[in-house]
């Protein structure tokens, strides 16, 4: 005998002929205890004996139930007390309601699988054109109607995007310009072309790496916000709310992100080029050279055009990023993974088309020879 | 009719399961109740009601140990939740269910895994035995055809009732149910309502209910604690239809008559 809610008496199960008794406890606690113990002895056995039953809840139901299955289905369950036969009924009662087969999903084939992951890409490769259409117009008409670009907010996410990563991106900076500055030194040794490393790591950091790293740090910290941010209120049916109010999210939501990663990312490239020329000017002291000598290798080997092609390219590389956290977040599902999908999403394609528009301007720049 | 096996086996109806004495609690030096007591007797329906803003749901955290109250104590099952540390404190937390206002279902697992979680963490029931026992449960509140479905792809009503079927999952002498008809049309409403007498009556198992709409207080309620914003505590305790028949003041009277103040 046990108290209702207290430590339970141990259950016990024996077979007796072809008997199957159950007595002590059998709760959720206790049932695991003889739960294979109870359906091994129950094959074979004509009846089932509840007599020494103390106490018996749904979980000890559920082996009572699974046993009487054992045994081969309609064998008869005998003896159980009043609250006993109550517990049980009711279980039975439950198991016998509307017993629809659980819905399994539908496995498909190989080939049709491979279609539907395709006709899905298809899919959501239109609906991100549609969004550029819808930003290209909303960028347009703001352009016409410049107070509908709510200042305040550019504002705010010019301090999130910009501000607040300066520290960020000035260390990345920093190291990336010793790193480079070092590792290059190494085998300029061996030819005597130390004094060249300022003309490679500035090359270097102004067309491609200051902008690359800059994006790459928009990426990780601006488009995932921007997608958990839209993400949230998307699946709270914040924005349906926009859009019934009659208000366009685009305007409201999307495009304050976009101006302001838009404008702040030239910033971040310019920062991290400085902080890069700083780290690798570090170096160039440590190896001898006197700071005139970096300075003017400096403006021999690096012109206007390669700092303004990389702001350039930084500009962009902002607009899209953004674009993706904003059309990641917009076009978040429902439940708690959705916000977590959605910044994945972003940041993985943040990066993903940063390395590809690079490497479209790379070939620009070589046709028109800058 | 005779309580289920629980209350059939062991000690009757009557004895208190909780205890509450002189419970206060505020925020940020504004206070919400104070010197509530009452007690909860084992398998009755016992009802915390009030308007909007008056505490109940707070209430019920200071019961389940989430919050620790300003002053007084709660007692639950002779022990102290918001004290209690380690073994002492899973013991209590095994014999406890909790439905939340939402449900709050973990919506990476089906409604049979959510109902599962419980089982694992707590017995040493082997996994298909968890399942016989999680379709039980699912069965018991009539979602037996949905156990494959994910949180995201049911109703409000039917997250409700998988919430109780995982506050279910160890069979706790007491269930918490928070606002389980808020949302709900009433025929699902009433449904639940259905159940929760269904499951008192034959399992045995006590309820708390923390509600505020008058049909599931006087369908299901044995006896409720009705807290006022106003008066800062409790200002009734009784059946609550006998508070709608005699109300003991015009707060009372007007909560039960649906009257503007």
């Amino acid at each position: 005998m046990t108290t209702p809610d207290g430590e339970a008496a141990a259950p016990a199960v024996r077979r007796e002929g072809e008997v199957l008794r159950f007595s002590g406890a059998l709760t959720s606690l206790t049932a695991g205890r003889v739960w294979r113990e109870a359906l091994r002895a129950a094959e074979g056995a004509g009846r089932i004996d509840l007599s020494g039953l103390a106490v018996l809840d749904t979980s000890g139901a559920a082996l009572v139930m699974a046993a009487q299955e054992a045994a081969g289905g309609g064998v008869p369950v005998e003896g159980a007390s009043r609250a006993v036969g109550a517990v049980l009924e009711r279980s039975r009662g439950a198991v016998r309601a509307p017993a629809k087969p659980a819905a399994a999903p539908r496995r498909l084939g190989l080939v049709r699988s491979v279609g539907a992951w395709g006709v899905g890409r298809i899919g959501s490769a239109g609906e991100g054109v549609a969004f550029v259409g819808e930003a290209a117009a909303t960028v347009v008409n703001a352009a016409r109607r410049p107070r509908d670009l709510r200042v305040a907010d550019v504002l705010r996410h010019l301090d999130e995007v910009g501000t607040r990563a300066f520290g960020l991106v000035a260390l990345l900076g920093v190291l990336i310009g010793v790193i480079l500055a070092f590792q290059s030194s190494i085998p300029m040794r061996q030819f005597g072309a130390e004094i060249f490393i300022p003309r490679l790591v500035g090359l270097s950091l102004l067309r491609e790496l200051g902008p690359l790293l800059a994006g790459v740090v928009l990426a990780g910290r601006t488009g995932s916000a921007y997608a958990a941010e839209l993400g949230t209120m998307t699946v709270n049916e914040e924005v349906s709310a926009l859009r019934i109010m009659g208000i366009d999210p685009m305007v409201l939501l999307v495009l304050p992100r976009l101006v302001a990663a838009t404008v702040a990312m030239p910033v971040l490239a310019l920062l991290m080029d400085l902080a890069g020329l700083v780290g690798m000017g570090g170096v160039m002291l440590s190896l001898g050279f006197p700071v005139r000598l970096v300075l003017n290798q400096l403006q021999v080997g690096v012109n206007l055009g390669d700092l303004v092609g990389g702001l350039g390219k930084a500009a962009v590389f902002g607009l899209v990023i953004a674009g993706l956290g904003c059309r990641a977040g917009l076009s978040a599902g429902s439940g708690p993974r959705a916000v977590g999908d959605a910044a994945t999403s972003a940041v993985v394609g943040g990066i993903v088309a940063l390395v590809v528009l690079d490497g479209i301007f790379a070939v620009l720049f070589f046709r028109l020879g800058w | 009719m005779e309580r289920g096996a629980r209350a059939g086996a062991g000690q009757g109806a009557g004895e208190a399961v909780i205890e509450v004495r002189g419970v206060a609690m505020g925020f940020g030096g504004r206070t919400l109740f104070r010197e509530v007591s009452f007690d909860v007797a084992r398998g009755e329906v016992f009802v915390i009601l009030g308007g909007s803003g008056c505490g109940k749901s707070t209430l019920l955290k200071l019961m389940i140990g989430l919050l620790e109250p300003t002053a007084g104590e709660v007692t639950i099952l002779g022990g102290h939740l918001a004290s209690a540390t380690g073994e002492a404190r899973r013991n209590l937390l095994r014999r406890l269910g909790v439905m939340w206002q939402s449900g709050a279902l973990f919506g990476s697992m089906t409604l049979l895994e959510n109902v599962m979680l419980p089982l694992e963490a707590h017995t040493d029931l082997p996994r298909e035995a968890r399942e016989s026992v999680a379709r039980v449960k699912l069965g018991l509140v009539g979602l037996s055809d949905a156990e494959a479905r994910l949180p995201a792809e049911i109703s409000g009503g039917m997250a409700k009732r998988a919430g109780i079927a995982r506050a279910m999952a160890l069979d706790p002498p007491i269930l918490f149910l928070d606002e389980p008809s808020a949302g709900l049309d009433p025929v699902t409403s009433a449904g639940l309502d259905e159940l929760i007498k269904d499951l008192a009556r034959d399992l045995g198992t006590t309820f708390v209910v923390v509600t505020h709409e008058l049909q599931s207080i006087l369908a299901i309620g044995d006896r409720c604690i009705m807290l006022d914003k106003e008066a800062q505590g409790m200002i009734a305790e009784g059946d609550p239809r006998r508070l709608r028949d005699e109300p003991p003041n015009d707060t009372v009277r007007r909560f039960f008559r649906r009257e503007v103040a």
